[in-house]
């Protein structure tokens, strides 16, 4: 399987998951938030100053549909992580590739052939 | 294990911030060695993976759940350094569009899901692989092991913050107990989901597995010769 082909699959899986699994997720407390609840660590806890958003609790506001809405959700979130991670990671990776490439290579120092490629 | 805002007190809440900002500062210098060409792809690919498994809550116990951390995934699929930054951006996207994990304690659900995962998933994961025979077969194993034991150390971690900062007053040893109790069952969830995911990739593209990449054989030279031509 080629990378792209590989990139492609990988993230059809991730929306099959996002979109069409994450509706049947447990809906029992999480299991942190289940031991606060029974030894009362959770005396304090505040709502999430961001619990208005639109997506709020992995449920999209703009749609009816409870199913559709978790898909909805899950996917735009997906798509969010994909763009954020890869760009970062594109920036970091150029960042280094800019330092490598800066100039000829020192005179006393063998010639990469692999980088330079043939003369 | 998402830490909501209110479970830990402003200091101790401030202080993991801090360790968190300079966490990914480390880790932005560290991913630098394991980023290739192909890799910025991956990341993506990884944390958008990361994202839609935690999604998925499994039920654990009766009335309680658990979801995939990942960060012992991400580590094994493209390193320790950058996993930990594909799970820091998961965790900021969850927080600030998602209402998943306070925005106060986003300082503390970094360190303890993006670090300690990665770190101790990772290191975990290179343990066993000295154990193990040197072939792919022994990769989803010790991913296996790894996300395992990850998980609890992560709940461990968690137990350190509550009693250095916590906003109420429990005896320690039982909310250790307690805390890292349920973390051992959701980490068996963690690990088969780490496991197998692992072992799909090391069947299609073991290459692609930063954390097998010195089991993949090199190669045989080839010698080939080429017949005169005939004229």
């Amino acid at each position: 399987m080629r990378s792209r082909g590989f990139v492609l699959v990988g993230l059809l899986a991730t929306i099959l998951l996002a979109g069409g699994f994450g509706y049947w997720a447990s809906d029992s407390p999480d299991g942190l938030n289940r031991v606060a609840m029974d030894k009362g660590f959770n005396a304090h806890e505040r709502a999430p100053v961001t619990s208005n958003s639109p997506m709020a609790g992995y449920e999209s506001t703009a749609v009816e549909d409870p199913w559709l809405s978790s898909a909805v959700a899950g996917v735009t979130g997906a798509a969010i992580c994909f763009a954020f991670a890869g760009v970062a990671a594109f920036a970091i990776r150029r960042k280094r590739g800019d330092l490598a490439s800066t100039g000829p290579p020192p005179a006393d120092q063998p010639r990469d052939l692999h980088r330079d490629g043939p003369r | 294990m998402h830490v909501p805002d209110g479970f830990l007190d402003a200091p101790t809440s401030m202080a993991a911030g801090a360790v968190a900002i300079v966490g990914i500062g480390c880790c932005l210098a560290g991913s630098r060695r394991e980023l290739t060409e192909r890799s910025a792809p991956l990341a993506g690919l990884v944390a958008a993976f990361v994202f839609a498994a935690q999604m998925l809550n499994f039920p654990v116990a009766s009335g309680t759940s658990g979801h995939l951390l990942g960060g012992a995934l991400a580590a094994i699929l493209i390193g320790p350094w950058t996993g930990a930054i594909c799970v820091t951006v998961v965790l900021i996207v969850q927080s600030l569009l998602f209402a998943d994990g306070g925005l106060t304690a986003l300082g503390v659900n970094v360190t303890l899901m993006a670090f300690v995962t990665s770190a101790v998933g990772y290191g975990g994961f290179r343990l066993m692989l000295t154990m193990l025979p040197r072939t792919l077969h022994s990769v989803p194993i010790a991913a296996f092991v790894g996300a395992f034991i990850s998980v609890p150390m992560a709940a461990l971690g968690f137990v350190g913050f509550y009693a250095v900062g916590g906003t109420t007053h429990l005896p320690i040893g039982n909310v250790a107990v307690a805390v890292v109790g349920i973390h051992v069952l959701i980490g068996f969830g963690e690990a088969v989901i780490t496991g197998l995911t692992v072992g799909s990739v090391i069947a299609v593209r073991p290459d692609l597995v930063y954390g097998a990449r010195r089991l993949i054989p090199a190669p045989a030279l080839q010698v080939r010769s080429v017949e005169p031509r005939s004229s």
